[in-house]
């Protein structure tokens, strides 16, 4: 595989069925700049990919689609006073603001080990990658 | 176990098990214990949350010395060491609150370009896409997509633009490049139309004063580029072809990309434009309505962030262009009755070291731009005359000009938790030019230096309420020598002035915001651009002189503007109405005495005029549904006046015509404005509509006869544009965006141009163009 396999949440939800490993979840959203250039410039490198793709699941969610999201037993929405979706609004929000991109990296428990609301450089990506993948 | 995804801020957790101390403590801000804050063993899985006491237990640690880390929104991370002994360890640890976030230098994206900013000072922002809609080439045709502001060609001869921001003409108005006062007040008149519209982010308008950071001759204003800062590895080849009124070519061609390193620690970009402009005739008399332009510009910048703290920009620019009007363009000038020609090459150097400190509360920033223009002029000509006198005269009007411009200054932001924000700075700017034309024995040789020395405090005093304050000292030097043959003017004026400004903005609601504010200005007796600048009438050059003991024009403004805006899911909606009063102490009027040189040549004399004000309405009104929908309308109502008649027109001998006053300013609407309404499918597809209204005005006009001048009222105009544009995504390192359209759709133009040799150059107003229709193809690597 050439690029990242990045899942959805119904997707990571079933996979996760079958076997437990790290998450990490990207919120983007289709005018944040920042996240093309990660697109382009970190997720597109091989090192990062391969570990990416072997020792976790990634996801990726635009926090302004406005599909309904069936994730843990719950449903989570684009309610209409805001244009951020539910899951982005309570998973990826710092101070009630969302700036994309935001990172979320899960230990295999499935417990939050870090949230980051910045661009990550290759290296700090690998780096996280390497102290999360949790062998 | 995953059902602890979504307690995992409150829920306690505990990993590895093979050891036997814990680590126990309490987690408090000033006001008391913290619920929720993350506690966690540094370089290990150990990792807690505060309870509703603000407690935690870390249980099971291995013994001996460890970092214990404290995260919690909103809250500056602590680390504390703790040294895990045989005892239950008791700590207690106090968080600092960071409501600005800002611990870290954090690099996201924003949503919304035209955001209003939540500062006292009220910014009217232009975006990219609407200077895309407008089929804006460069930022001089985006401008008039805001309320209160205009631009208009002010000469059929040479082409130039002006500016208007509330009625003000050009010189009251500062125009910045990413917020430094760049451009020299000769280059400023064509610099407009010299930035292309592609480099801009956005342009930022404060009209009223400004803000005591740039400079307090911005009495009607300022007008900020702020340029594309690349983020995104890209290249971009662009082509613009647009007919003039199906008689002239109009070929605009770009080339522009970026390299930003895969950390953002190094960036580099650069452009090309290339623009070949023909003439354009609108009466068939030979002379030209639009002069041609044939202009290369390019451009380097690039940034090295030594660290995340510290960040070094430089840029390098140069605009090459030439100009021509008049007639018969394809002879010497010397051979034809009028040209104007002018032949810029200017060379744009700038630096700048930024230095954030104490974990990016504050900010230093130290910066040097400077500017050279060497410039060859031809005003003049025969002037319809064949007599060897005309010869000679038309045979020596070359010139030359000699401009150059040093901008330095030392800033330091300062941003105390959200409550205090401070700026202070030292600013120079040194400006000297040096404009010649020996055949008609002028000569302008003229130095300004100015210190300034200004500081602001954005106080938010209450929930509702943030107050903003500024005081600005400038010393100014004016060395100025003026000549025109027996006409000598010197001017040599060193004074000190204070200015003061307040700004307030009180949240009436969530939705509605109100702003009031005053400011004082000053501009500084000197030569602006367009006393630079010759215009022709009656077959003779007209110069502009600076009469003896001129002095400083001052102002004071007052506004008010009343702001709402509703956000409702992807629907957005923004109505702001802003009332305007400035009054003019002594302004700079620029009267035509009648007097003409032995050698022909007509005078025109900058006096220091009646006191004067401007006031009026600038009405914008947004609407937004997503990306898909966006109408935007902005209208101006506003009176400019004298306070007691001003003489125009004052001939020498009553033969020569009536004196001319009037209360009015000239070339002021009393009614302008825009809207533009664009959308976009989401089959790539974008359309808009967009048209500038402009109403009657009162225009001077020179009668080729006898010289005497009549005041006309203007008719009104609409100038309406329609573009489509379509986007190809051939691959994912490909895309091509292809765009068509016609400017001026109505052909709405002035129709009383004067005619021949003997016309008043300067006799021109309203829209820029006539009918146009443009196409537009571009290739680029992102979208």
């Amino acid at each position: 595989m050439a690029q990242v396999n990045w899942l959805n949440f119904e997707q990571l939800d079933s996979a996760l069925q079958v076997y437990e490993k790290p998450v990490l979840i990207e919120f983007v959203t289709e005018w944040c700049t920042y996240c093309k250039k990660m697109d382009q410039e970190v997720f597109s490198n091989e090192e990062i990919f391969s570990v990416l793709n072997t020792s976790f699941y990634a996801v990726r969610f635009d926090a302004e689609s406005v599909d309904s999201v069936f994730f843990d037993g719950q449903k989570y929405f684009n309610h209409p006073e805001s244009s951020t979706h539910q899951l982005a609004e309570v998973l990826a929000s710092r101070n009630g603001y969302f700036a994309p991109p935001v990172l979320i990296f899960l230990g295999e428990d499935f417990v939050m080990r870090e949230r980051v609301f910045s661009y990550l450089s290759r290296k700090k990506m690998r780096d996280k990658l390497l102290l999360y993948r949790g062998y | 176990m995953r059902r602890l995804f979504f307690a995992l801020f409150f829920i306690t957790m505990i990993s590895s098990a093979f050891s036997q101390v814990d680590v126990s403590g309490i987690v408090k801000d000033s006001e008391g214990p913290l619920m929720g804050a993350l506690v966690y063993l540094q370089n290990t899985n150990i990792a807690t949350v505060t309870n509703a006491d603000g407690s935690f237990i870390l249980k099971n640690i291995p013994e001996g010395d460890h970092l214990v880390s404290v995260q919690f929104v909103g809250y500056r991370s602590s680390k504390i060491t703790v040294s895990a002994g045989g005892d239950l360890q008791s700590i207690v640890i106090i968080l600092e609150p960071d409501p600005l976030g800002l611990e870290e230098v954090v690099v996201s994206s924003n949503r919304y370009e035209t955001d209003r900013r939540n500062a006292p000072v009220e910014v009217n922002v232009l975006g990219a896409k609407m200077l895309r809609a407008t089929q804006s080439i460069s930022l001089a045709d985006g401008l008039n997509f805001q309320p209160g502001v205009r631009v208009e060609t002010n000469c059929q001869n040479c082409g130039f633009t002006q500016v208007r921001l509330n009625g003000l003409d050009g010189p009251y108005t500062q125009i910045l490049v990413n917020s430094r006062p760049v451009f020299s007040s000769l280059i400023s008149v064509y610099g407009l139309e010299m930035i292309p519209s592609y480099l801009i982010e956005k342009v930022e308008v404060v009209k009223s004063g400004g803000s005591a950071l740039y400079g307090a001759n911005a009495i009607a204003g300022t007008i900020n580029v702020i340029t594309r800062e690349p983020v995104l590895n890209r290249w971009e080849v662009q082509s613009n072809y647009a007919n003039i009124d199906g008689q002239s070519n109009d070929w605009n061609n770009s080339a522009n990309g970026a390299y930003v390193s895969n950390d953002l620690n190094f960036g580099v970009s650069g452009f090309v434009n290339l623009r070949d402009r023909q003439s354009y005739d609108a009466n068939g008399d030979g002379f030209t309505e639009m002069v041609a332009l044939d202009a290369q510009v390019f451009g380097i910048k690039s940034f090295y962030k030594f660290s995340a703290n510290t960040k070094l920009s430089m840029d390098l620019s140069n605009i090459n262009e030439f100009r021509r009007g008049g007639n018969a363009l394809d002879l010497a000038p010397e051979f034809t009755d009028i040209t104007e020609q002018l032949d810029h090459d200017i060379w744009m150097y700038g630096l700048s070291l930024d230095q954030y400190l104490n974990n990016g509360s504050d900010k230093l920033s130290l910066y040097a731009s400077w500017q050279n223009t060497d410039r060859d002029s031809y005003y003049g000509g025969l002037g319809g005359g064949r007599t060897s006198a005309d010869s000679l005269l038309a045979a020596n009007a070359y010139g030359t000009t000699d401009d150059q411009s040093l901008v330095t200054g030392l800033q330091w932001n300062h941003v105390s938790n959200s409550k205090h924000a401070i700026t202070g700075g030292l600013e120079f700017q040194s400006n000297s030019t040096d404009d010649q034309i020996p055949g008609y024995q002028r000569r302008v040789d003229q130095t300004v230096n100015n210190w300034g020395l200004y500081g602001q405090w954005e106080w938010q005093a209450l929930k509702r309420l943030k107050l903003l304050a500024g005081l600005r000292y400038d010393r100014s030097e004016v060395r100025g020598d003026y000549g025109l043959v027996n006409i000598q003017t010197t001017i040599n004026s060193d004074f000190d002035i204070l200015s003061p400004r307040f700004t307030f903005l009180y949240d009436l609601s969530d939705k509605i915001q109100f702003r009031g504010g005053y400011a004082r200005g000053f501009r500084a007796p000197q030569a602006f651009n367009e006393d630079l600048h010759i215009s022709s009438a009656g077959g003779e050059p007209v110069f502009v002189v600076l009469s003896e003991g001129l002095d400083k024009e001052t102002s004071d403004a007052l506004t008010g503007s009343l702001n709402y805006t509703n956000v409702n899911g992807i629907k957005q909606f923004n109505l702001n109405l802003q009332g305007f009063y400035t009054k003019l102490n002594n302004p700079f009027v620029t009267v035509n005495t009648g007097a003409q040189l032995p050698n022909g040549s007509i005078v025109e004399e900058v006096r220091n005029g009646a006191g004067a004000f401007v006031s009026g309405i600038n009405t914008e009104l947004n609407y937004a549904i997503g990306s898909q929908w966006i109408v935007q309308v902005g209208f101006t109502a506003q009176k400019a006046r004298f306070d007691e008649k001003q003489v125009f027109f004052e001939p020498e001998r009553p033969e020569e015509g009536e004196v001319v006053s009037t209360r009015d300013f000239m070339r002021v609407p009393n009614l302008y404005g825009f809207f533009s309404l664009s959308y976009e499918t989401t089959k790539d597809w974008d359309f808009s509509l967009s048209n500038v209204y402009t109403g009657p005005m009162q225009v001077p006009e020179i009668l080729p006869l006898d010289g005497s001048i009549v005041i006309r009222e203007s008719e009104s105009f609409w100038d309406t544009t329609i573009k489509a544009s379509h986007h190809f995504h051939i691959s994912d390192k490909l895309h091509i965006t292809a765009a068509g359209g016609v400017q001026n759709i109505f052909n709405s133009y002035q129709s009383d141009f004067q005619i021949g040799p003997v016309r008043d150059s300067d006799y021109v107003y309203g829209p820029g163009r006539p009918r146009t229709f443009f196409f537009s193809l571009s290739f680029k690597n992102n979208d």
